[in-house]
């Protein structure tokens, strides 16, 4: 489990979140969710290890992230970026294979190709090893990444420790047909694998049914906290996004589904048409 | 475009390396048969072929092939940690600052050394080289280190800006130069292999060899970066330490090839690129391939260059210039028409 205790993250010399408390457990999936701005990348990124923070603290698995090095780090834990330029003409199957690269020893041929091979058929490209990454759609190139740190957490196998998965964005530029099948098969591996998942998702609905437990942002705290079904209210909706909203139970899933109203901005919200032009 | 494997394979590219070097022993001013190249080879023979074959051709084969493949590994590494196909070591400062130092030495130092016997002359331009290469490098690099991370786009531009400001000042001092110094700037300015011996070889391999091992170990860090610096730091690569390394042996290697050259240009640009074209950029491959044929063509193009000529020599840094721009050109409007068949 990943705990993290009164985070406070600082840059150029101002706040950009603080007081942050949150658990990624193994085998749930947490999501969070704010207005563009309320600090939900940074949180990612200091959980990642990318980032330095400037108070509290995070715990992995009962070590402080600050102990762990790059490569242990790595071993545990898999980021699936928002999107990746790549300069060169890398095929997929290479790009994929990067996943090993975390494994202290090497691998023998058979089983890297092996790794890569279940990877891509997971995520839906076992015909695409070959291809140009760059010539692939948004897609395309988002299941790829998937599968790369799919590979990255398959290829050390420690029966005691949790792996974790930090997803930021995973939906963006995605077709509906692909989100469903992206969530589905996100669902799939936690369950599965007993991955912790933390990600940050712009959509609402779509944020409602990947997630076991929602954290709600605003200005850089933590509004609230909770099962979808419990964060998901017209009032929290109205304090955190400034919209006013109906939450209806979604048809199929088990989920709250939210339809935005037209409404009368207030004072307080920032909205297009309150600005000069 | 389509080669078979077998053809680009770094074990051929070994096995052309040896003939390339045997057929260049044998090509010059002075022509050597096989015969005579079979009695020297087995310690008989004329003298003079043996001179001139033993003490003169062999080691500058060497040494044109030491220098092809660090300035062609060089490139290769380079182009990976900027991520940028069209960068090379110049990026980084080294050939200006090692031009600057070498211009400061042959106006300075020969005077005050004029007495002193030409080798020694020389070997202080080259020493000069050398330091002014890794002394700008580190100015850049420092200049673009902000906390613990060193930015490679600030690197860039600190590359160019630092580059300018050497070429100003080697302006100055080419103006203020004498006219046989002039022509001494210029000529080490267009590249030579000419002052190849033995003394030579023996420092530049052990220490270029020693650069272009280390750079091997970089092969999947550099295939890692080609993602991004941070899906590099999240596949658990220490990115910052790996940069850091990266430009010390780059810099050492094309230092010293400067320092023995003069200013090679293309190498380190065209060799990677042709290679990336041919296999994909898989650093484990590019590394070794693109130092193998760089030694490869910086043999034939030095052979070219004391030959087409002969019995004067071009500058060799004229011919890897006519045969490379023509030839990245070429590789360029094929990239752009593959792209516009996809």
């Amino acid at each position: 489990m990943i705990v993290v205790k009164n985070l406070a993250v600082n840059k150029g010399g101002q706040s950009i979140v603080r007081g942050i408390n949150l658990q990624v457990r193994p085998g749930r999936i947490s999501v969070l969710l704010g207005k563009n701005g309320a600090g939900k990348s940074t949180v990612l990124e200091a959980l990642t290890g990318k980032n330095t923070f400037s108070e509290g603290n995070i715990t992995w698995d009962n070590y402080p992230l600050t102990k762990l090095t790059n490569q242990t780090l790595a071993q545990r834990r898999a980021v699936l970026s928002q999107s990746v330029t790549v300069p060169f003409a890398i095929t997929v199957q290479q790009l994929v294979e990067m996943g090993t690269y975390v494994a202290t020893e090497a691998l023998p041929n058979q089983k890297i190709a092996s790794l890569v091979e279940e990877a891509l058929t997971t995520v839906g490209l076992s015909t695409f090893g070959t291809r140009n990454f760059q010539t692939l759609s948004g897609g395309e190139q988002k299941r790829a990444l998937l599968a790369k740190c799919l590979v990255q957490l398959n290829c050390c196998h420690w029966a005691d420790v949790n792996k974790y998965l930090f997803l930021d964005e995973p939906t963006a530029g995605l077709d509906m047909e692909q989100q469903f099948h992206l969530l589905a098969l996100l669902k799939r591996l936690v369950r599965r694998r007993q991955i912790g998942v933390l990600a940050v998702v712009h959509d609402v609905n779509l944020a409602a049914q990947l997630a076991d437990e929602l954290i709600l942002l605003k200005a850089g705290q933590i509004a609230t906290t909770g099962s979808p079904g419990e964060v998901l209210t017209p009032e929290l909706l109205q304090e955190v996004f400034s919209v006013t909203a109906r939450v209806h139970p979604h048809p199929v899933l088990d989920c709250p589904y939210v339809t935005l109203l037209p409404h009368q901005p207030t004072a307080h919200s920032a909205s297009f048409s309150n600005s000069t032009y | 475009m389509r080669v078979p494997k077998a053809i680009s394979s770094p074990f051929t590219f070994v096995v052309l390396l040896v003939l390339v070097a045997f057929v260049s022993a044998s090509l010059g001013a002075f022509a050597v048969s096989g015969e005579q190249f079979w009695q020297v080879l087995t310690g008989a023979g004329d003298p003079t072929v043996q001179f001139l074959l033993l003490e003169i051709r062999f080691p500058r084969i060497v040494q044109a092939a030491l220098v092809g493949a660090g300035l062609a590994i060089a490139g290769a590494a380079i182009q990976g940690l900027f991520r940028n196909p069209l960068a090379d070591q110049t990026l980084i400062g080294v050939s200006s600052g090692a031009m600057l130092f070498a211009v400061l030495a042959i106006v300075f130092l020969n005077t005050l050394l004029a007495q002193v016997a030409a080798w020694l002359q020389q070997t202080t331009v080259g020493i000069a080289a050398f330091l002014g290469g890794l002394l700008t490098t580190f100015l850049v690099y420092r200049l673009s280190r902000n906390g613990r991370t060193t930015s490679v786009m600030t690197m860039l531009l600190a590359g160019i800006a630092i580059s300018a400001f050497a070429a100003a000042v080697t302006g100055v001092f080419i103006y203020l130069s004498d006219d046989q110094q002039l022509r001494d700037i210029t000529f080490w300015s267009m590249g030579s292999l000419g002052g190849a011996n033995w003394l030579q070889v023996g420092l530049l391999l052990p220490l270029v060899g020693l650069g272009i091992v280390g750079l091997l170990r970089y092969a999947k860090p550099l295939n890692a970066i080609i993602l991004g610096e941070s899906e590099a730091a999240y596949l658990g690569i220490p990115v910052e330490k790996i940069k850091a390394r990266i430009i010390v042996l780059t810099a050492l290697i094309v230092g010293l090839c400067i320092s023995v050259s003069g200013i090679i240009g293309f190498v380190g640009l065209i060799i990677p690129h042709f290679l990336r074209l041919l296999r994909g950029p898989d650093y484990r491959y590019l590394l070794p391939a693109s130092a193998l044929l760089g030694a490869i063509f910086l043999v034939l193009t030095d052979t070219l260059a004391r030959t087409i000529i002969a019995p004067a020599e071009l500058p060799i840094g004229i011919l890897t210039a006519v045969i490379g721009a023509p030839f990245f050109l070429w590789l360029l409007l094929r990239q752009r028409q593959q792209q516009m068949a996809l």
